[in-house]
């Protein structure tokens, strides 16, 4: 049966660097779940399906991707659907999730997050996808919010315009990243707070935060630095205003120790239960 | 005119591994904070370039110890430029990486480069085989050997190499130094992968040839008969012996007939 996450759960997203440590852990470690990117699992019959073997046994699993390409323009890719149901139907994850974005092409993959226009063309293109992709799943999916460097002359709405109407349109829900809000807020000057008030709270499947590299004339998500107080002060209006929600530290680049991934991590519980005492 | 989110896609997708835009596509956008269009797209060439040049140097890890930054990065460039990434699996980028290498300038003044990417990549491949099922030599297994067939596991690769690029690729971790290594030795070794991780054993020619006829399907009374007939320039017989301990210790077998 497939379990699901109490709201103040925390979780950490898996990475290689920590598989050995995780394992001689795994029955000590104070965590509610392990976020795997799907793609480094499915064609692998050795080490990265060992590890989902034993961590699966005591510890929940989601499945996060970078590959479903939901605004691409061109057929959704059904082989890669097909080895993401393949995972899904062997590890039973909690949440099956991707990203708001598009990928690449046809034989030709970016291995990026690239965002698109927020116009209504798209918002019908995409809730005709994630529909596809749900029905094909036989599943509900959570899509996260990226960060962006341009935006297109074409868009006709605000970010969390579109996100809102797709949440309300699609029967998806928003793995709500709140260092994206908050990177793009700078980086598009648009007010943090608006955004995540304009997020319905009972659509939030679970929150992302991770750390940025100010790169002087933008800010750039890297997921190699601890999450900025900045962003924690947007986590906390977040929870604040929505409610707990299972929240996940990513880390994917200069990855150091696990104790620190996981201070990070509690440091978010913290968050939540004060405010739920201060409710 | 009205915009094209699907040519949109495909311009951008053409232009990113050149960092060349059209004009067009430059248009359609505006760029955030106080980038120019070209920097912010430039973000994304360099985040490219730097992912894939990244999944090359974990694969190729040796080729690039053995040439350095400066030449590895160039050589990851060029080969970028010409072999977009199909898949979404980062795993299977690369894959022509060592032909590449062979048409590349660097093979003059390291003629084993070729050879010692496609260890790496085969070394890559084991990792990602299952842990094999190893049999379990029992006494009177032992006993009757002679006459048995083996069935060895997937994750196992016989090979050779007119250079020595098992002590090559060891020099990465240390293990040998790389004044100590003959380049004008050849090698014959075995990629394979145990309970214990992905390992390469290096072979002496009598043990490649003895093993590479027992992969082949022969018995151990059939390939050794086909030793026989070779003139060795010293008696083979220990190395065998210990191509045998190897075999019953390292689990690659996993079944016989």
């Amino acid at each position: 049966m497939k379990k699901s996450l109490p709201k103040k759960s925390i979780g950490l997203g898996l990475r290689t660097e920590h598989y050995g440590h995780v394992e001689e852990n795994l029955d000590s470690i104070d965590l509610d779940w392990f976020e795997v990117i799907s793609e480094n699992h499915m064609n692998s019959k050795g080490r990265p399906i060992e590890i989902l073997d034993i961590v699966s046994q005591k510890i929940p699993l989601s499945l996060h991707g970078v590959s479903l390409s939901i605004a691409s323009h061109e057929e959704l890719n059904f082989e890669y659907l097909n080895k993401l149901k393949n995972l899904r139907d062997k590890y039973n994850p909690i949440i099956i999730s991707d990203h708001l974005c598009w990928t690449g092409i046809k034989k030709s993959n970016l291995h990026n997050l690239l965002p698109f226009a927020y116009n209504q063309e798209n918002l019908i293109h995409l809730c005709n996808r994630i529909d596809k992709v749900q029905n094909y799943l036989k599943q509900e999916i959570a899509l996260e919010n990226l960060s962006a460097y341009f935006n297109y002359k074409a868009s006709a709405m605000a970010e969390w315009e579109f996100i809102k109407k797709l949440l309300d349109k699609s029967g998806c829900k928003l793995l709500l990243d709140v260092n994206n809000v908050y990177v793009n807020s700078v980086n598009h000057q648009f007010d943090a707070k608006e955004y995540i008030n304009n997020i319905p709270s009972n659509k939030i499947s679970y929150i992302h935060l991770a750390g940025f590299s100010d790169c002087e004339d933008f800010l750039f998500d890297t997921h190699s630095k601890p999450v900025y107080p900045e962003v924690w002060d947007l986590y906390e209006y977040t929870i604040k205003s929505k409610g707990s929600k299972p929240t996940l530290i990513e880390w994917d680049e200069d990855i150091p120790e696990f104790s620190v991934l996981l201070k990070e991590a509690h440091k978010a519980r913290t968050i939540m239960e004060r405010i739920s005492d201060e409710v | 005119m009205k915009f094209d989110q699907n040519k949109f896609q495909r311009q951008f997708v053409n232009a990113i591994p050149s960092n060349i835009f059209p004009e067009q596509l430059i248009s359609e956008i505006t760029p955030v904070g106080s980038l120019s269009c070209e920097k912010a797209l430039n973000t994304y060439h360099n985040d490219y370039k730097a992912r894939l040049t990244e999944t090359l140097g974990e694969f190729y890890e040796a080729v690039w110890m053995v040439i350095g930054d400066d030449e590895f990065y160039k050589l990851c460039y060029e080969y970028i430029l010409n072999n977009p990434s199909q898949s979404f699996d980062l795993g299977a980028y690369g894959q022509l990486f060592p032909e590449f290498i062979k048409k590349s300038s660097l093979l003059r003044e390291f003629p084993f480069l070729e050879d010692l990417a496609l260890l790496e990549q085969d070394f890559l491949k084991i990792f990602h085989q299952r842990v094999p099922k190893s049999m379990t030599f029992t006494d009177d297994i032992l006993r009757n050997i002679e006459h048995l067939c083996f069935s060895f596991s997937p994750s196992l690769k016989l090979n050779k190499s007119f250079y020595p690029v098992v002590s090559i690729w060891k020099c990465k971790n240390g293990v040998i130094q790389q004044d100590k290594i003959d380049f004008e030795s050849l090698e014959w070794f075995c990629i394979y992968k145990s309970q214990q991780g992905t390992f390469i054993e290096s072979l002496s020619m009598p043990q490649y040839l003895t093993l590479s006829n027992l992969l082949a399907g022969d018995t151990i009374q059939q390939s050794l008969g086909k030793l026989e007939k070779i003139k060795f320039e010293n008696d083979p017989s220990l190395d065998i012996q210990e191509l045998f301990q190897f075999i019953v210790k390292s689990g690659i077998v996993e079944n016989i007939n």
